[in-house]
């Protein structure tokens, strides 16, 4: 109520007694139901249902005066399942106040989006895609949105003021800096901490040269807490353009303590150098690769926090068999866990000191992104499409090791391939309705032999993902989806558990043989290009054999969604 | 475009030049953790037929492992029920040694102990056994205030509550040699008696009070039974304590009263400036080249009517750490 009456006041001082005022409202409106059950061996859990969860989301855009603007989004939710309007709510998703502080210099504050580079502050993607289809990416980016993860930036509450100013004819500077706080003081154990970042970045058609700086900090002062931490990390990237080459660098450092008033602590500094180039080889194709080596000291919160809380137990059927095995948080949960109300997400908001849980069934290579400490080696990737637009091919591979080897000289190797396309039928025969089938296939290991008289077992974990999708219009507007994925990932590694200095002070024996499969069939009808209804059903399959442990999840969900 | 193409192999091949691999590893051995321990050479020591400690000799363990683990030795006293553990890690038992010390009570002359090698993360043990012909002498450690064995080392104070106060000889009860002292009392009083050591000038040698610990072995199964140390300066020299004149230290501590012996150990920076009965703060510095006395006087916890006391062996200072 006093949202409304907030809005209601300033939407009528505004027009009342401001010439200025201009006002676009936009926003999106999405209906959910769903039901899943397990399978009728399990004779203890419930059903999980949602019985058309509706949201709607207002996003309203003011230019309060010349310098002044303000955004805002206001969510307000119902559920369908009570004819009443007790379960109604109304939330303030986004506030945003912005402008010009002069003619070269704007401000942000209030829920901000931030990005950097992929070494210093960036929100890397989550596990488990390699090419999905449009019934996957429906739920997906239902997530995302709902989680704030707007492509890979991180979404955050402070200020950040940002400007550039030509020097010569063809060229700007650019320049940022921000402020967030990322944890409150509870005023007695736990300091207040705080996130800093600037950088400032000179660029022409040929060349780019930036500065780069952040800095997780906390301030103990004020309460009963005798450590501290710092966690900066400096970059400098280097760009170079020429016709069909562009070439691409970054280099820095990290220095991290958290014992910041003892006089006798020490900073705990990491490296890293990241470079290559990206080549259009022609029109429809294109070649990158890069080499990077980040050294196994190498801290940086703000790009490795992961975008999923992998110490949180799934939502949805966290115990299964009767209440007897729990399950980690897997593919299912991360796609098609969505839940308008509930406010204990999965997906990870905060940027975390020290490195976060990752479950290894998605792959060892990189969980932390490209700034996962102690890799070194390249990575390419390779994309082709004709000119017709009929398939789309894009090809990666990296091959990884250890910078330095962990409890043993002998370093990992660590390699992934992966392979998509989208093979647009309807193209190739002639149709004027849509008829595209599409996949993926990623393989992901890592390997270490040990010595015999060591007498501990190799390392050998292998991880694999197919996606295939077909969408087909069989009726104008109305498509048959079908969707197969499949995670299957077995073997064992030894992951490294680090201590508040960033030590490692044990491994974890992780070893897994299980497959994870997600069967989806569904029908979309397209009133226009921004809305749609979807029904899908889908059954997903786990067998553990280590844990010996398969069961099934039935889904069912009917989606509508509306944007304008 | 060749040109630029040589470029990048350049700046590639320069750039795998300057980084370059390190040869150690980081974290803990592995195969500490997760390696199959195999034993390549039994458990054995270089004692088979006994140690005498007093000669400060000591005990060599020997055995060899498949992997590098982590290992403790347990060694427990059959008839003293002494305990003492080495912990370490290695592929070998090469600098492990055994020099007749404990964690709590005293091992005892002519005792069979139980020694036991086991392994973090591993079902696997191996035993062995060690005869103790001579006990190892801790005096050296510091300054030994009285085992009880030699009347001249100590007095004995009583009061009107006191209901015990007598040196038992009972040598497989007594912590070291044969006699400990039994003391008690009844009452609502917080002083039922006292072992009462005189201290030569300058006795102790350790100068900073920061480096020195008092140790004391007791045993009480009598709730709330306490025990108040208590030390006397001569800060004029006249070879006697003087009420007004000299500064009085006290430091009081409440005792197990699980019926076994503990010991029970503090740093002389525990002592207050004594103000009871008399006593008086003179200048707040405990000069250590000045004590001449100290009591360990048998109390009670609060001032509640009861039984309170226990036995008590070997009163030492010790220096630079506890024993």
């Amino acid at each position: 109520m006093r949202i409304i009456l907030t809005y209601t006041f300033i939407f009528s001082i505004l027009t009342i007694f401001g010439q200025y005022p201009k006002f676009e409202i936009g926003g999106l409106s999405r209906a959910l139901a769903d039901n899943s059950f397990l399978d009728e061996m399990d004779t203890v859990n419930n059903d999980v249902k949602q019985d058309f969860n509706l949201v709607f989301d207002l996003a309203i855009n003011g230019e309060l005066n010349e310098f002044i603007n303000f955004y805002s989004e206001l969510r307000l939710g119902n559920s369908l399942e009570v004819f009443d309007t007790s379960s109604s709510y109304i939330n303030l998703r986004r506030i945003l106040i912005y402008g010009k502080l002069s003619k070269n210099t704007s401000f942000e504050i209030g829920d901000i989006d931030l990005k950097m580079t992929p070494f210093t502050l960036w929100n890397s993607q989550e596990e488990g895609t390699v090419n999905e289809n449009r019934l996957a990416n429906n739920f997906r980016d239902i997530q995302r949105y709902e989680n704030f993860n707007n492509g890979n930036f991180w979404r955050r509450q402070g200020l950040v003021i940002k400007g550039n100013k030509s020097v010569f004819k063809d060229d700007t500077i650019s320049y940022k800096s921000f402020g967030t706080r990322e944890l409150a003081s509870n005023e007695i154990s736990t300091p207040d901490v705080f996130l800093y970042g600037s950088e400032i970045k000179y660029q022409s058609n040929i060349i780019s040269l930036g500065l780069n700086h952040i800095d997780l900090f906390s301030n103990y002062k004020g309460i009963n807490y005798d450590t501290n931490l710092n966690n900066h990390v400096f970059s400098t990237n280097f760009n170079l353009n020429f016709k069909k080459i562009k070439l691409h660098s970054e280099f820095g450092f990290s220095s991290l303590t958290n014992t910041m008033n003892n006089i006798d602590s020490k900073w705990i500094k990491g490296e890293f150098l990241n470079v290559g180039f990206n080549f259009d080889i022609s029109d429809n194709l294109s070649f990158s690769t890069s080499f990077r080596s980040v050294s196994e000291d190498f801290s940086s919160p703000g790009s490795q926090s992961k975008r999923i809380n992998y110490s949180l137990v799934p939502s949805m059927f966290a115990q299964t068999n009767n209440n007897t095995i729990s399950r980690d948080i897997s593919l299912s949960d991360i796609i098609y866990g969505v839940d308008f109300m509930r406010s204990n997400s999965i997906y990870n908001r905060t940027i975390d000191y020290g490195l976060d849980n990752f479950n290894p069934i998605f792959g060892v290579i990189e969980p932390y992104g490209l700034a996962t400490p102690n890799r070194r080696g390249v990575s390419s990737d390779l994309t082709f499409s004709d000119s017709l637009k009929i398939i789309t091919v894009n090809a990666n591979f990296s091959f990884l090791t250890d910078l330095v080897g962990e409890g043993i000289n002998t370093k990992r190797n660590y390699s992934n391939y992966s392979i998509a396309f989208d093979f647009s039928l309807n193209k190739l025969l002639g149709f004027d309705k849509q008829f595209v089938l599409n996949g993926g296939y990623s393989n992901s290991s890592s390997k270490r032999d040990h010595p015999i008289d060591l007498n501990v077992q190799n390392v050998n974990l292998k991880c694999n993902i197919i996606d295939l999708g077909l969408e087909l219009e069989i009726l104008k507007n109305l498509s048959v989806l079908g969707s197969y994925k499949r995670l299957f990932s077995n073997g064992l590694d030894y992951l490294s558990i680090r201590s508040n200095d960033f030590t490692i002070e044990s491994y974890n024996a992780f070893q897994c043989d299980l497959v994870h499969e997600i069967s989806s069939l569904g029908l979309a009808y397209d009133f226009n290009k921004k809305s749609s209804v979807l029904i899908n059903y889908q059954i997903l399959n786990f067998s553990d054999k280590i844990l010996d442990n398969s069961f099934s999840i039935n889904q069912f969900f009917v989606l509508v969604q509306i944007k304008f | 475009m060749v040109k630029n193409f040589n470029f990048i192999t350049v700046i590639f091949i320069f750039l795998l030049l300057i980084s370059c691999g390190k040869e150690d590893y980081i974290g803990p051995p592995i195969e500490a953790q997760f390696g199959e321990l195999i034993i390549q050479e039994p458990f054995s020591s270089d004692k088979p037929v006994g140690v005498d400690f007093s000669l400060n000799d000591t005990v060599r363990f020997f055995s060899e492992f498949s992997i590098s683990a982590n290992f403790n030795i347990n060694i427990s006293g059959r008839n003293s029920g002494a305990n003492f553990t080495i912990s370490g890690t290695g592929k070998n038992l090469s600098n492990v040694f055994w020099a007749g010390n404990s964690d709590n009570i005293f091992f005892k002359q002519y005792e069979w102990c139980d020694v036991v090698l086991s392994f973090d993360n591993s079902d696997t043990t191996l035993s062995d056994s060690i005869l103790i012909l001579g006990e190892r002498d801790f005096s050296n450690l510091g300054y030994l205030l009285t085992s009880y064995e030699d009347p001249s080392e100590y007095g004995l104070v009583n009061s009107q509550n006191t209901t015990q106060l007598q040196v038992l000889n009972n040598s497989s009860i007594a912590i070291h040699g044969n006699n400990f002292l039994d003391i008690s009392g009844e009452g609502s009083n917080t002083y039922f008696g006292a072992t009462r050591i005189s201290i030569l000038l300058g006795g102790i040698s350790e100068p900073n009070k920061s480096n020195i610990f008092f140790n004391g072995f007791f045993k009480s199964d009598l709730n709330g039974s306490a025990v108040v140390v208590k030390m006397f300066e001569d800060e004029n020299n006249d070879g006697s304590y003087d009420q007004g004149i000299d500064e009085a230290w006290t430091y009081k501590f409440t005792l197990n009263s699980n019926g076994v012996w503990n010991k029970e150990s503090f740093n002389f920076d525990n002592f207050t400036v004594d103000q009871t009965a008399g006593n008086v703060q003179i200048d707040g510095n405990l000069n250590v080249g000045n004590i001449i006395r100290l009591d360990v006087v048998c109390s009670q916890n609060g001032n509640s009517f009861g039984n309170f006391g226990y036995f008590v062996d070997y009163l030492i200072l010790t220096y630079n750490s506890s024993l």
